[in-house]
Parts: C-alpha cells; structure tokens; sequence
C-alpha cells in the first residue's frame, strides 16, 4: 500500500515525458458523451432522409426515417405497439427466467455427480453446437401458436445456454480449493456450497448476458413462424407489406426491450458479483 | 519435545506412465517430533509435491506410510500453500473460519476464535476486508491464520511463500515460524530454498534427485528466537549450514553431468 502512495507522489515528476502522456485515455463529462451519441444518431438518419430525398436510395426498399416516426406514432398512439412490445417482452422475459435459472441450477448440479457429467457431455457438446432455432417447428406443434410456444423456444435455447456455462464454470474452479476444501474435512455437497456455487457465479451471470439476446431470438423467431401479435409478428407481417417503416418501428422496439433487459442484468448482476 | 507426532516410514512412490514405471520417490523416512518444524530441503524435480500429497493423504505412497500421532480421526493435517487459496468473496474473517465452519462450529464462536488470531497476528482492523484489497504478504498471513484456526495436530507448509518479493518473504518467514512455536504446532516445511529452511528450520532433511531418498539430516544449533534476518546473515554457522546443503544439492547433479 505505501508503494502505490509513493508511485503517486513520483508520479507529477515524470509527467512531463512526453511517450508517457500518449497512452494517457481521460474520457470527456457523461454529457459529452451523451451528446456524442445523440448526434450520431441523428446524423445517420438525417443523412438517410437526405439520401432519400435527393433520391440516392428507394424509400420503398430501405424506409425512411420521417415515415418511421410517423408510423411509430401512430402505432403509439393506437396502442398497438406498446401492445406488441409488452407481449414479446413477457415472452422473453419468463422464458428467460424458466430456461436461465434451471439451466444454471442442474449445470452447476452436474459438478455433483461426474458420471453424470461423464455420460451427458457428447450430448451437451451438440446441444451446443446446434443452432437452437432449428427447434422451432418442433416446439409450435408440442406447445400450439399461442403465447406458450414462445416461452418454450425462448426458454429451451436459454436453458443450454445457461447449463453449459454453469457447468464449464463449475470446472474451472481451482481444484486446489476443492483440495483445499477436502484436506478440511469436508463432504462434496458441502464444497459444492462453499466453493463451487459462489466460484462458478462470474461464469453463471455473463451467460444471463448472453440469454438476453437468446431470449429475444426465442421469443422474434417464435413468433416468426406462427403467430398473430407480437414484435416478431408485426414485422414479418410489414415485410410481407413492403411497409418498411413499420419493420423499422419494430427493430427500434425490440432495442428498447433488449436495452431495458440489459439494464434489468446490470442491476442483478451488481446485487450478485460484489467484488 | 521427542515423541513424534508424524512417522513417514520407507515412503516409496512409483508412477505408471506410457514409457513404463518411473520412481518419483526411492526411500524417505523420517519423524517428525512435536512442536518442531522440519524442513524437507530437494532439488526441484524431487518429487516434493508427490511427498506433499501424501502427507497430506491426497496420494497413496506405492510402499510404507504415515502415522500420526493424533486424537483427531482425519484432518490431522493442515496446509498452506504457495497460492493463499483465499475465497475472494468472503471477508478476511469469514476465510479464517473456514475449517471451523466446515467442522460444524458455530458461526459466532468461529468468529470469536478467528477475531483472537486477527488481532494477535497483525491484521486487526481487516477483519472485514475482501482479499483483493490486501497484498500478497498480508494474504499469506490471512491462509496461514486459516490453517491454524482449524488447530490440526501437523501443519505442512508448501513453498508458500516463494511467490512473495523478497522482503516481505523474509519477513514472513520468521513471523510463520514465531507463530507456529507460540501456537505449539508442529510443522513441515517443503521448500528449495535453502535460506529459507535455515532460517525456520529446526531440522532439514535433505533430499536427492528422483527417485528421492534423505541424503543427509541437519540440526540448526541456531536457537529459534535468535534468527532474525540481519543477525542470521552475519552468523557463521548460517553460512556454515548453507554451503554444506547446497554442496549436497549439487552432488547428483554433477554425478549426471
């Protein structure tokens, strides 16, 4: 501790020297950075607008952004959206939370009993590989077109997710602590309490991360296949429209709910993790 | 002071591998008697971590065995090593009581017995800090407090403080023997470095090369409370001792040249 005072103290001295001030990285105020990104945003779709307006590009094939907020506004307006939005969200979010947490629980479970592990991984390794939506026929005919087909297909590809990354988690504990663990007289349920769970719960919460985006996948291509509302719904029917705008208005929601699921993450994943 | 407390008899280990046998450890027997600390001094590649897992009941040796003199049905030995092995999310305090804990004791009273080594041992007021705030010399102390809160009858210390700066090491060295003498423990220490043992030692027993077997055992005349650093490096016996081991550490290798 007193090294660090005294590199710091040093530190003003050197500073001068001009290489080292070229790795120096100070980010602006948060609200230059807001602002940064604000105007990106703007400038992509005023050069859009422009672009259509000069007639680089067909607003037929492409959309144009005045005619993505009036569309959305209207879709607001009408309720329709909101409608739309808060059903794919239900949709991810309980398939998300049925496929996470019992995908992390029996992953970590699995530590418990190598056999099992032993004779499950061929299985698990093309689970894995598997392109997870390849599931979807199967899942419409178990689970019908209605809302439990997209919890299903969200849950399922959520659940693997999560069980292989419990389980890679639970392995790559130090095996000295679980020496350690036995060398003091302790059983194996009581390491896996101890030492395995807590140690696998980095691995456990940025596969949460990548659930997200599968959640959505699952619920979108759910909804893709069959069904009558939804996000995923409202934009394979504008497509088949040509009515670009309406995809647009789509895909900005289906943002806003991934970026509201993020946030949702974040502030479990610093309830979880206290470092 | 001469009762042993851990008899290792004609330990011998022998590895199956694709290119047939190989002999890890030849022959090692020793006692160690209680309340002193025995170092067991190798070239690396000696097979000292194959002897650390057997005295620790890891590894079962090919040929002979430990005995330990203990009350105690297993969990007669505890460990440190060179990684503190610290659970990073739980406080300082919350990793003393570990073997407690697992023991069954009670939370409160672990704590009580925990917070007594904290203070003694020069950690007060990092009861509740995480590990990651701490630096490595005062991790070392926290694993060590660990293992001695657990009170097994043998503390076998595994070159655990080979990853520290020099400074802090040697510090740390007489700090872990004083603790280890005033907690009336019994320890063996495994390390290469010869300074080390001298300076902790109150037995060192020499190891060969592969297959290993004691090729010499030493008495450090040196009494324990008289070993501080500055005064070890002037002494002449320290001197003494140093040179002798390290020309028997040098012998196999010149017989293989």
């Amino acid at each position: 501790m007193t090294h660090v005072a005294t590199t710091e103290r040093d530190a003003p001295a050197r500073a001068p020297a001009a290489p080292a001030k070229r790795w120096e990285v100070r980010l602006p105020p948060p609200r230059m950075i807001l602002a940064g990104q604000v105007i990106l945003l703007v400038a992509i779709l005023g050069l859009w607008q422009i672009a259509i307006s000069l007639g680089w590009i067909e607003a037929y094939l492409y959309g144009k952004p005045i005619g993505i907020f009036v569309t959305g506004w209207e879709m607001m307006r009408s309720g329709t959206l909101f409608r739309d939005m808060g059903l794919t969200a239900f949709e991810a979010v309980s398939g998300f939370l049925i496929g996470t947490i019992s995908g992390s629980v029996i992953g970590l479970a699995l530590w418990l009993t190598p056999t099992g592990s032993a004779i499950l991984r061929p299985y698990m390794i093309a689970l894995n590989g598997l392109p997870k939506i390849a599931l979807g026929p199967l899942i419409i005919i178990w689970f019908g077109i209605g809302l439990g087909s997209k919890v299903a297909l969200a849950a399922l590809i959520t659940f693997i997710v999560a069980l292989i990354a419990a389980q890679q988690g639970a392995r790559e504990v130090d095996s000295d602590l679980v020496k350690l663990m036995r060398s003091l007289g302790a059983s194996r349920l009581r390491t896996w309490r101890t030492v395995i769970v807590p140690g696998a719960m980095p691995w456990i919460v940025s596969a949460f991360r990548l659930n997200v985006g599968f959640a959505l996948i699952g619920a979108v291509v759910g909804e893709y296949i069959a069904s009558n509302q939804g996000l995923g719904y409202m934009i394979a029917y504008a497509g088949t429209l040509y009515d670009l705008d309406a995809v647009w208005v789509g895909i900005a929601a289906l943002m806003v709910v991934a970026l509201l699921m993020y946030g949702a993450i974040d502030w479990c994943e610093r309830r979880l993790i206290r470092a | 002071m001469n009762t042993p407390i851990l008899s290792a008899a004609g330990i011998g280990m022998t590895f199956e591998s694709a290119s047939g046998p190989v002999e890890a450890i030849g022959n090692v027997s020793f006692d160690l008697r209680e309340g002193e600390i025995l170092a067991l001094v190798g070239p690396s590649g000696c097979g000292k971590t194959t002897l650390f897992n057997i005295i620790t009941g890891l590894l079962a040796p090919s040929r002979g065995g430990i005995t330990i003199a203990s009350d105690r049905a297993g969990q007669d030995v505890g460990y440190m090593l060179q990684k503190d092995l610290l659970l990073p999310w739980r406080s300082v305090i919350d990793n003393v009581i570990l073997g407690l804990e697992v023991r069954g004791m009670a939370r409160d009273k672990a704590r009580a017995i925990a917070r007594d080594l904290i203070e003694a041992y020069g950690l007060k007021g990092f009861e509740d800090a995480r590990p990651g705030t701490l630096s490595g010399g005062m991790r070392q102390r926290v694993a060590i407090m660990r293992t001695l809160a657990f009170d097994p009858a043998v503390v076998l210390l595994d070159e655990p403080f080979s990853a520290l700066d020099f400074q802090t090491r040697t510090l740390l060295q007489q700090d872990v023997a004083r603790i280890i003498s005033e907690r009336r423990k019994s320890a063996i220490l495994i390390t290469h470095d010869i300074g080390e043992a001298i300076t902790m030692a109150d037995r060192i027993l020499v190891l060969s090369n592969r297959p290993s077997t004691v090729i010499r055992t030493m008495d450090i005349q040196i009494p324990r409370d008289a070993r501080d650093p500055v005064a070890l490096r002037s002494d002449q016996r320290y001197n003494d001792y140093f040179v002798s081991i390290w020309q028997d550490l040098q012998l196999p290798v010149v017989g293989a040249a």
